[in-house]
């Protein structure tokens, strides 16, 4: 069986994996002219949008050390983040120096993007194509991440608080 | 490959969430199929380059990927199938199954558990339902409408299938479960201690979160636990703990036993366990030298003196975030609970007379009342505490009655002692099977 630390894993990157598979399908049609979205096409419209949200969050929110509740979500958008800051990385070819303003630039512009397909807003092939670039390495980043995981179950490390004292003196 | 799957339909389970599961996995199987298929037609009309087809080459691409992906979501689906097989009836104790459900269904109506017998030597938690959800969200892959919102598995190693004193750990299993329904853990606040050690590490703090949302779920499981179970709950953790000898080792997913051990000690006590209680302490003193109350002052005064620190700075600071909350943890868990779990009032008052059946190596699944003869049928909460004291401070007293003196005499008397408890629980199981049906 899954314990459920490692399917949780493997959830986030099947998750926006699929979602990548589909939003691009959605690019294709929408430069190639049928510009109309039906309902299904605009929730996965929507999934995007909601993840560049998430890295945003997640952006906004690294290296805050007090949080009232939302665990989860927090977890989840930094999930996010660092699989954006990795394709955004490797499309720059750039491995330093990454700023998290830069990221933040790039991920609004991508986002507007979407939000001008969801709104069925005119848009020519030069504008829409780091969208569709970006959820083509994405795609691809989820889809090794998945293999890599089902893989290679990661071992959890364990360590070790300190020397164990006999507890039959006490018990 | 349905025809392969259909007769999982057909077996008999220890509980109802399997042939939900098994259900759900071949009607997906099939539409992955036909997903598959559509995409086989797509790529065909796409490669003879029909009028109207998209750019060939990034659309065959994107298709193949979509392909491969839904072969890895077959593959996932299929380890499911693991949990289906293993949780066949006559792999698991079902009567204590039968009551889990009931507890799963008092607290979380609805709910579906699938309890699997595995061979490793470790009981736990996975929430299908919810990721089986999760992944799909975005595939074009519908699930059907009447699959239940939460299905878990939990699991127990199948070498202990008759150790019911052990599957006291359950009780922290079942406490994921409500957590994940309830989302308590998301609700507990993040202060992180020592930022500055944050700022010169920052590669940090994705894992570092991680692993304080792993450590509050087991936190808020472990207080679960101890209101689902009562003290059998701290027994059967510190005797998986020990054991191990794994008291004081911690990982990125879970707190030091030491340090849960103290928080299950702290809700004991809230909760009124560990009050002075003439009927427990006269039941389980005498011989054996030792009481109930003493039994868990010395683990207090243990838990007290040997707190471990951390060695390392990403643990110090999970520990610290972990530590400051342990008050937060209790007051959504009784939030959630309220009266409604296992009372020390119950506990009082059932489980002396339960002990005293023990000791005569008579099943504890009922009270006979001294004074009138009346009878009562005890929570099988009660049946597992009464073993378990038994187990932890009377045991000097079965060895005395039954003349044992090798490791291997005094290891069956421990497997009676379990037998017994198994025996109570299937006869509670029956009797309030009975009432139900008056």
């Amino acid at each position: 069986m899954f314990d459920s630390l490692y399917l949780q894993d493997i959830a986030q990157p099947m998750k926006w994996g699929f979602l990548s598979d589909n939003i691009i399908n959605i690019i294709d049609k929408h430069r190639s002219g049928s510009k109309k979205l039906n309902k299904n096409e605009k929730e996965i419209v929507n999934g995007a949008i909601n993840f560049f949200e998430m890295v945003k969050f997640g952006i906004d929110n690294t290296g805050k050390n007090y949080f009232t509740k939302g665990i989860e979500k927090i977890v989840e958008s930094l999930t996010v983040y660092n699989y954006t800051s990795k394709i955004l990385m490797l499309e720059d070819n750039k491995y330093e120096n990454f700023p998290k303003d830069t990221t933040k630039k790039r991920v609004e512009e991508l986002l507007k993007i979407c939000q001008k397909i969801h709104n069925n807003e005119k848009q020519n092939e030069k504008e829409i194509e780091p969208l569709r670039k970006f959820f083509i390495s994405l795609g691809k980043f989820t889809f090794t991440e998945t293999n890599n995981l089902l893989e290679n179950q990661p071992k959890r490390e364990i360590i070790s608080w300190k020397s164990r004292i006999a507890l039959g003196n006490v018990l | 490959m349905d025809t392969a799957l259909k007769p999982l339909l057909s077996v008999s389970y220890s509980s109802k969430g399997s042939r939900k599961l098994a259900k759900l996995l071949i009607n997906l199987n099939s539409r992955i199929y036909k997903r598959l298929k559509q995409i086989i037609k797509l790529t065909n009309v796409s490669s003879k380059g029909e009028k109207g087809t998209l750019p060939l080459e990034p659309f065959q691409e994107n298709l193949e990927i979509t392909s491969k992906r839904l072969g890895l979501l077959l593959s996932i689906l299929h380890k499911f199938l693991g949990d289906v097989v293993n949780s066949q009836i006559q792999y698991s104790p079902t009567s204590f199954i039968s009551c889990l459900e009931n507890l799963v269904e008092k607290y979380n109506p609805g709910g579906y558990i699938i309890v699997e017998s595995a061979w490793d030597f470790n009981y736990s938690f996975t929430e299908i339902s919810q990721y089986i959800k999760e992944i799909l969200v975005y595939s074009h892959i519908s699930i059907d409408n009447d699959f239940p919102e939460h299905l878990v598995s939990l699991s127990f190693p199948r070498v202990e299938k008759e150790n019911v004193l052990l599957h006291c750990v359950f009780a922290h299993e079942i406490g994921h479960f409500f957590n994940a329904v309830n989302g308590i853990s998301n609700h507990i606040p993040i202060h992180i201690k020592d930022p500055e050690i944050l700022a010169t590490i920052p590669s940090y703090y994705s894992q570092l979160l991680l692993s304080i949302q792993f450590w509050y779920k087991e936190l808020v499981s472990d207080v679960f636990g101890i209101h689902l179970f009562g003290p059998a709950y701290f027994c059967s953790f510190a005797e998986i703990g020990l054991s191990f000898s794994l008291l004081n080792e911690a990982s990125l997913e879970h707190p030091p036993a030491l340090m849960r051990l103290k928080l299950m000690m702290s809700v004991l006590k809230d909760l009124g366990f560990l009050d002075y209680s003439q009927d427990v302490a006269r039941t389980t003193d005498s011989v054996d030298n030792i009481n109930y109350y003493k039994f868990f002052e010395n683990w207090k005064k243990f838990l007290d003196t040997n707190q471990g620190i951390p060695t390392n700075s990403l643990y110090c600071l999970i520990s610290k975030s972990a530590s400051a909350v342990h008050k937060d943890i209790k007051d959504k868990v009784k939030e959630f609970i309220k009266d409604n779990g296992y009372s020390a009032d119950q506990f009082k008052s059932e489980v002396p007379p339960l002990i005293e059946r023990v000791l005569k190596l008579i099943p504890p699944n009922e009270i006979i009342f001294k004074s009138n003869k009346d009878t009562k049928i005890p929570d099988f909460i009660s049946i597992v505490n009464s073993c378990w004291i038994v187990y932890s401070v009377k045991m000097f007293s079965l060895h005395n009655l039954l003349g044992t003196k090798t490791w291997e005499e005094k290891f069956q008397v421990k497997t009676m002692l379990n037998n017994l408890a198994l025996k109570a629980i299937e006869y509670n199981t029956i009797n309030k099977r009975w009432e139900n049906k008056k």
